[in-house]
Formats: structure tokens, C-alpha cells, sequence
């Protein structure tokens, strides 16, 4: 029987290999997906590590961050684009930290609010999640109060795609998507297992009650977490965006997320941050590659279809190890 | 104003269903679906396919869909007020729903609660896009716009609404003694014992397990055939109908400010979010905009869950108690 | 001097009070073993001293300062430290990791103290940078006293160090709470293995039913016949 799952297992893995080989340009473009989604299912885990729920509004979040940005390229900073290969100008810079604080400040303000008071109460764990989906419809009537519900797009102008032998063409805008990306990943990293305070989040995570009897404030190491996690769930709205060849924004881009998203941390371990970049990964691709055969509307069907697959042969994701 | 207040207690009473199917799933059992749209979409299609008639020849021409059954079969007959194509239409619907919900609870309900969360957002986003996607099955983004009008037989034109009222009401209070039964029947029992502790549950011997499947399946069949009383009402579906936020989030407000795992929840909450939701369109500007009423149900969902945990419905009983004893107060000493 | 001074402590869970007024107290420089059936409260006792169960009403004195109704982490640094029976390290966290949060609390460089600690526990030093999720059971129990031992902390609290140990390791147990002790921490245990502990206790409490129904000097309660039927099973 086991053995039986294993082989299944390594097929599993060969077939999706071969698939992604057999789709190279696509793949690539998987990879750079799979960063940004990456960003926002850190956030999830990282929170459901120390809180044990999943956050329904962390799509919502990253829309925030994304319109934050457009607020400030359009109305405050001065307007510039095509800075080198890429569509946007230098104020995205700018306003890309801006946007990560604003988000971690929303996290931070989300928790103080709502998810404080009700673990005080000590409501039950998915009271906390229905406490998110309204959290997440209230964000987005946000959004659309003051942005409108319309499209609307980031000052760009049109640049030409890298090309590279295989039929690969590479975007420059997906360069400095995954570059972000990857800078953003390496900073958390250090920060897990480099400073106290990230070691503390770990520890926490881990075993909240020994936690507290080694005299860490665990209310705090939550402020942090959310904190990190809004940062994070920033970016990736931001990034989305310039992902997207038109640079484009709407109101329902981060809830159109979620499942892909959910399906990453799923897939790779629930609370497990490195778990949920090698999900978003296998999502990420998993959902370009499919749209060789596949109507490219489907993608979120088809992250959710690989996360019941994995699930079947591992019910704790690939790399998980919580019950 | 009649017609408007007639159609709005139709929509207030399709409300209740689906909210009734939803406190069987979390309320009784404590099974976190939010995933309700999926449901309601597979029970307004499945009733939609069933009873549609082709287009007459002005509308059209590439208008799609499958089944074209109500022409193939002779045409059911109407048996004193029941038409039977409506019951055959909350037939279909209960049945796709069950069987989806069979399907999807036997994976995902051994697996913890945020699964099962995920799992039914997943096939509600999947069904949508299927719906929108396959043409040939449902016309596509378009959606279905000649599902006939089923009481045609028994009511006039003008009429027309407030016989669905009826019939509407019918169907839920039908339900609604159904579950009632049901909650207090030893099944009912097992269910909350499951509710509050399922290892305490499963070690008492019970089937934690299957009683939690039956109630999935249950729930879901409720929410499919709300999704034919939808689509019968409105005549006209379309995928942009089961979005998330229409098809799962108000109905998971309504539970909310009801009150999950009370019996009444379901009407009260409906009236009270549907209230909100339609009745908010005739503020002034800023404040009818719909953009508004999105921000103003999610602020209601969280300042119930902080404040009133229990929702509306305890607090209502709590007043009434109130003014009664205060009535009673004032009778003794009107009396001395 | 009386480091820990407990006084007609009630305390539960929820609306269930598990201890219905208990008092004891640990001198300095003292092993104290709390024996008991299942369901007695012995953890539950150790809990509301650490801070992990609140106290619904009583005192509790430590090193003179009433502490029921600080929050767990304020209590920590006055140099009480619990080590509770199951889940007791963290398990994705590396050995050195431990370590570091058991320490958390101290503002000094950590290394001096993790090097005492190596020299204490030989077996984790040499897998320091080991997923302590990865350490066997006896090594686990090692390494959740080695983490609570990072304060330096007055009274060490040991919530069944042996459970589910093999009689070999379990000496190896108390021998660890000996040498601990002679260097002048002092150390309130819960054990089930209560002939053991109590022998080489200063002295012992059985607990029944959330109440103290005896004290006594460790060596006399190991051998009193009737403690022995209620409580030492057929040792």
C-alpha cells in the first residue's frame, strides 16, 4: 500500500515535470506567477502558524496594496515611466515600500480590531475565519468606495519582451517581479533564522503554550507575525499588477487569488513558510502550463484540482508535519 | 410598492433557504462551507437545463444549451396547482446537489475544517467556471434567460409573483419543519454532540463520520433547491450570479447576524441583511451606491461576531422578554 | 527560606475547578515531588503556578512576591521555570535554537550558557544543529530540562520527566534532577514512578481530588504502606 503511493507519487512527479518541460515558455512564466504567489501564501501560513486560521482576507489585502500604489503614482509622486527595460518609472520604488507599510499597518490594525477581541473571548477557530470573510468584503467595499469598480491601470508604457532560444520570451516587468520577489523571500528567511524575534515567531508557531513558559510575549510575536504578513501580502498586490502586460488593477484581483493561493500553502505543508514557496511554485506553473490544453479562465480550477491531488496521496502537504 | 415588497419577500423567503441550509451544515454540525454559491448555482442550473424551452425565433440564434429535455419529453402535465415540471426542476436540483456534495464531502470532510473550507471554495469557483466557460452547456457568460415561466397554467401574467410567493413560502416552510423535526429528532442530538466535541462523540460510539457526511449532503440539497427557486423566480441565470461574494458571503452574513445553529436564525437574518442589501439602494447618492452596502454588510458580519457572538436573534428574545416583564412589572404595581 | 508559598489555591477549566484550595510549598534548595492518581490535579497544580491555568482564588508567594495574577511570561523571569510532559520542545527549531528561546528572556550573549548546557547534556551537543523534532525520547526529555535551565532559574518545574522512558533512562532522569539540584536550583516534580522520585526527594505531597491528603518527608511517604496501596501501584 505504501509503496503502492510512493510509486504513484514519483509518477505524479514525472508527469509534471515532463509536462512543464514539454511547455517550457510556459513554465517560465509559471515561475514568475508562482512568485507572487509565493508572497501572499507566506503571509497565510505564517499567520495560521501562530493563529491556526486561515485568512480569508489576505487576497483583499494585497488588492489594498496594489490600490495604495496606484493612489500614490497617480496622485502624489511625480509621473514617470519606462525606467529602463520596464513599463513603470521610479516612483513604483517608492511606492512599492509604502504600500508594504501601509498593508503591514492594516494587518497589524485588523488584528488590534476584530481577531484580538475574539480570541479573548476565546471563539472558536472558524468564528475567526467568517470574522475574515468579512474583513475581506469590508476591505473590498473599501476599495470600491473610493476607487470605483472600474478597471484602472498603473502609468506604463509599452516595452519589448527578452527573447531567448527554446521560444522563451521573458518580459522585463516578470524579471524585476521574481527579482522582488526573491529579494523579499531572502529577507524573511534571515529574519527567521537569524534574528530573535523571527526565531521567537518560529518558536510560536511551533508550540504556542512552551512559548509563553519561556517567557516570550506571544501577543507580540502576533503583532509581528501580521505585520510581516501584510508587508508581504503588499508586494505581492503590487507586483500582481505589473505582472499583468496591461498594468492592470480591479477591486476583486486579490479574492480572484485566494484559491491558488490556499492551494499553495495547502500544498506545501499548512504554517510551513517554506512549504508555501515549493507550493506556489507547483501552483504557479501548474496553472501556466495548463493553459496549452486548457481555457486560461480555468487556472484556478486547475490550482485547486493539484491541490485535492496532492492532498490524496498527502494528507499534510508536501512539506508538512502539523496535525 | 406592492410589487416591489412582493418581490422582495420572494427573495427574502429564496434567502431563507439557503441560509437554512447553511445553519444545517455550520450551525448544527459545524461544517465550514464557503463554498454555499457552488451549490446554489448547481441547483439553478440543474432545474434551468431541465425546464428550459429554445428561444422563439426573434431572440438569438446562437443561443446554446444542453439537454433540451422539456421539448424531447411530452410535456408534464399540471396536477391542481402543482405544475410538475417545478417539482421535477427542485428534483434535479436536489439530486445534482446531493450528488456533488457526496462526491466532495467523502474527500474532504475526514480532513480539518480550513480543508474543507478551501475545498468548498474550490468547486464553487470550479462550478462557476464551468458554467461560464463551457457554452455549450449553459450559454456561457450570457447565462440562461428562457426558463419558463412554471405557473403559467394557474396564474395570470399580473398575478404571477405572488402565487411564487406562495409557492416560495410553501417550499420553505416545508423545509424548515423538515430540519426543525430533524434537530430534534436523535440525529439532530448526535449532530450537536458532534458539534461541540467529536472526539467525545466518536468515542461514545458514534459514526462521527457518516452522520457529518448525511449532513453535508442535507445541507447542500437545501442550497440546491434555493438555487431553483432562484432561477424560477428570476427566469434568468447567468455565472455572474455565483460569484463568491452574491452567492456565498451574503448568505453567510444572514447566518451570522441570525444567529448560527438557532432555528430562527434563517428568516431573521435574511430579512435583516436582504433589508440592508435591497433596502440601501434608496438612500441618497453616496450612501446607496452599492459599493457602499459591500463595506456596510462586511462591518455588520464583524461587529456581530465581536459583539453579539449569538446574533440578532437571542437579542430579540431577550427584548421581548424584557418589555414583558417590564409589562407585567407595571401591571403589579398599576394593581397596588 | 520558603521560595514558593502556595496557599488555598482553587483553579480549573472553564466552569470545572479541578483544585479545590491546595497549599504547599517548596524551600530553597528543596526536591519536592507531588504524587497522585490520574485526574488528581498534580498538572493542573503546576500550571496555575507557572501561569498557564489561572488561579480562581488563593496566593501564590514567590520568593515572597505575590504572583497569581501575573500574565505566564512576567512570571518566568523571577526565575521559575516549567517543563511540561508532553510537547515540550519545538520541534522545527534546531537544539542551538532551543536553547536560544529558553533564554529568550536573558539580555546577555547566550553562548557561555549554551556551552554549560552542552557540557551538561553531552548527547545534545553533539547534534546541536539538529531538528530537535528529530531526538529521541530520552534525548527530548534532555533537551526540554537543558531549555528550561537557560534562566538559571530558582525552582525548575518537571511535570513526569519519565513518562514513557525506559527504566534505564529514567534513572539517567534522576540522576539529572540530583545533579541539578546540588547546584542549588530547586525542583518541584510531578512523577508517577512515585517510589523513585519520592526517594530521592526532600519531601512529598500526595494529591487527591484537587486536595492535599498527606505531606511528609520523601524517604517516609515512599515507605508508608497505605501511600503505597493507594497510590505506588503494586511496585
Amino acid at each position: 500500500m505504501a509503496r503502492a503511493s510512493q510509486v504513484a507519487q514519483t509518477l505524479l512527479a514525472i508527469i509534471f515535470i515532463v509536462l512543464a518541460l514539454s511547455q517550457i515558455g510556459l513554465a517560465v512564466n509559471g515561475i514568475f506567477l508562482g512568485s507572487i504567489l509565493a508572497l501572499g501564501a507566506v503571509g497565510i501560513t505564517l499567520v495560521f502558524g501562530v493563529m491556526r486560521f486561515a485568512n480569508i482576507a489576505h487576497g483583499d489585502m494585497m488588492t489594498m496594496g496594489a490600490y495604495v500604489t496606484f493612489f500614490l503614482l497617480v496622485s502624489v509622486l511625480p509621473e514617470h515611466t519606462g525606467l529602463g527595460p520596464f513599463t513603470f518609472g521610479f516612483p513604483l520604488l517608492i511606492a512599492l515600500p509604502v504600500s508594504m507599510a501601509a498593508v503591514a499597518a492594516l494587518a497589524v490594525g485588523m488584528d488590534i480590531l476584530v481577531f484580538r477581541k475574539l480570541r479573548l473571548r476565546r471563539a472558536n477557530i472558524v468564528t475567526i475565519e467568517i470574522a475574515s470573510l468579512g474583513v475581506a468584503i469590508a476591505i473590498r467595499g473599501f476599495v470600491q468606495m473610493v476607487w470605483g469598480t472600474p478597471v484602472r491601470y498603473f502609468p506604463n508604457e509599452g516595452r519589448t519582451h527578452f527573447s531567448l532560444p527554446a521560444d522563451i520570451s521573458i518580459a522585463p516587468n516578470h524579471l524585476f517581479v521574481s527579482g522582488a520577489a526573491l529579494v523579499l523571500a531572502i529577507a524573511l528567511h534571515l529574519l527567521l533564522t537569524r534574528t530573535k524575534q523571527g526565531k521567537a515567531m518560529r518558536a510560536t508557531s511551533d508550540n504556542p503554550d512552551l512559548a509563553r513558559a519561556s517567557g516570550i510575549n506571544t501577543d507580540r510575536v502576533l503583532l509581528w507575525t501580521w505585520a510581516i504578513a501584510g508587508a508581504l501580502a503588499g508586494a505581492a498586490g503590487v507586483l500582481l499588477v505589473i505582472f499583468n502586460a496591461t498594468a492592470q488593477l480591479k477591486p476583486t484581483m486579490g479574492f480572484q487569488l485566494l484559491v491558488p493561493l490556499f492551494a499553495a500553502v495547502v500544498v506545501g505543508g499548512i504554517g510551513n513558510p517554506y512549504g508555501a514557496f515549493l507550493g506556489a511554485m507547483l501552483i504557479g506553473i501548474s496553472m501556466e502550463v495548463s493553459t496549452a490544453w486548457a481555457l486560461p479562465t480555468y487556472k484556478p480550477a486547475i490550482a485547486f484540482t493539484v491541490m485535492v491531488v496532492v492532498l490524496l496521496f498527502r494528507p499534510r502537504g508536501i512539506l508538512g508535519s502539523k496535525g | 410598492m406592492l410589487d416591489f415588497l412582493t418581490a422582495f419577500a420572494i427573495l427574502i423567503g429564496i434567502y431563507s433557504v439557503f441560509t437554512l441550509g447553511l445553519n444545517v451544515h455550520w450551525g448544527y454540525t459545524g461544517l465550514f462551507n464557503i463554498g454555499v454559491a457552488g451549490f446554489f448555482a448547481l441547483g439553478a442550473y440543474a432545474a434551468s437545463l431541465l425546464t428550459i424551452r429554445p428561444p422563439s425565433s426573434d431572440q438569438v440564434d446562437d443561443y446554446l444549451y444542453a439537454g433540451d429535455l422539456a421539448n424531447r419529453l411530452e410535456a408534464l402535465p399540471v396536477i391542481g396547482a402543482l405544475d410538475l415540471w417545478f417539482i421535477a426542476g427542485l428534483l434535479a436540483a436536489s439530486l445534482v446537489s446531493a450528488a456533488v456534495a457526496l462526491v466532495v464531502g467523502t474527500i474532504t470532510i475526514r480532513l480539518r475544517g480550513d480543508y474543507l473550507a478551501i475545498a468548498t471554495l474550490g468547486i464553487a469557483e470550479s462550478v462557476r467556471l464551468v458554467f461560464l466557460n463551457e457554452r455549450w452547456l449553459g450559454n456561457g457568460s450570457k447565462g440562461l434567460y428562457t426558463i419558463p415561466r412554471v405557473f403559467d397554467g394557474i396564474a395570470t401574467p399580473q398575478d404571477y409573483d405572488r402565487v411564487y410567493l406562495v409557492v416560495v413560502l410553501v417550499v420553505f416552510l416545508a423545509l424548515f419543519f423538515g430540519v426543525r423535526a430533524l434537530v430534534h429528532s436523535p440525529w439532530g442530538r448526535v449532530l450537536r454532540a458532534i458539534r461541540e466535541d467529536e472526539v467525545t462523540a466518536e468515542a461514545s460510539g458514534k459514526h462521527v463520520f457518516r452522520f457529518k457526511l448525511q449532513a453535508f449532503v442535507l445541507g447542500a440539497v437545501i442550497m440546491g433547491i434555493g438555487g431553483a427557486l432562484y432561477a424560477f423566480n428570476l427566469r434568468a441565470i447567468s455565472p455572474s450570479a455565483f460569484t463568491p461574494l452574491l452567492g456565498t458571503f451574503i448568505i453567510w452574513a444572514m447566518l451570522v447576524v441570525g444567529g448560527s445553529g438557532r432555528l430562527y436564525a434563517p428568516i431573521v437574518g435574511a430579512f435583516i441583511v436582504w433589508g440592508i442589501w435591497s433596502g440601501s439602494q434608496f438612500l441618497p447618492d453616496p450612501l446607496g451606491s452599492p459599493n457602499v452596502r459591500y463595506f456596510s454588510i462586511g462591518v455588520l458580519v464583524v461587529l456581530v461576531l465581536v459583539y453579539a457572538p449569538d446574533g440578532i436573534t437571542p437579542l430579540l428574545s431577550r427584548a421581548r422578554e424584557r418589555w414583558t416583564a417590564r409589562r407585567r412589572l407595571r401591571r403589579a404595581v398599576a394593581e397596588e | 527560606m520558603t521560595l514558593l508559598d502556595v496557599t488555598g489555591v482553587r483553579a480549573g477549566y472553564g466552569d470545572t475547578e479541578i483544585l479545590h484550595g491546595v497549599d504547599m510549598r517548596v524551600e530553597a534548595g528543596e526536591i519536592v515531588t507531588i504524587i497522585g492518581p490520574n485526574g488528581s490535579g498534580k498538572s493542573t497544580l503546576m500550571k496555575s503556578v507557572v501561569g498557564m491555568v489561572e488561579a480562581s482564588a488563593g496566593e501564590i508567594r514567590f520568593d515572597g512576591q505575590r504572583i497569581e495574577g501575573l500574565r505566564a511570561d512576567r512570571r518566568i523571569p523571577l526565575g521559575l521555570c516549567y517543563v511540561p510532559q508532553t510537547e515540550n520542545v519545538f520541534p522545527t527549531l534546531t537544539i542551538t535554537e532551543n536553547l536560544e528561546m529558553g533564554g529568550f528572556l536573558r539580555n546577555d550573549r547566550l553562548d557561555g550558557r549554551i556551552r554549560d548546557m552542552f557540557e551538561l547534556f553531552p548527547d545534545l551537543a553533539e547534534k546541536r544543529s539538529a531538528r530537535a523534532g528529530s531526538l529521541s525520547g530520552g534525548q527530548r526529555q534532555m533537551m526540554a530540562v537543558a531549555r528550561a535551565l537557560m534562566l538559571e532559574p530558582k525552582l525548575l518545574l518537571l511535570d513526569e520527566p519519565t513518562a514513557g522512558l525506559s527504566p534505564m533512562l529514567m534513572e539517567a532522569v534522576f540522576r539529572m534532577v540530583r545533579d541539578i539540584n546540588a547546584t542549588g536550583v530547586a525542583v518541584l516534580m510531578v512523577e508517577h514512578n512515585a517510589k523513585k522520585a519520592l526517594s530521592i526527594s526532600h519531601r512529598g505531597y500526595v494529591l487527591a481530588v484537587g486536595e492535599v491528603r498527606m505531606e511528609s518527608t520523601g524517604p517516609e511517604l515512599a515507605n508508608d504502606p497505605s501511600v503505597g496501596r493507594l497510590y505506588l501501584g503494586s511496585e
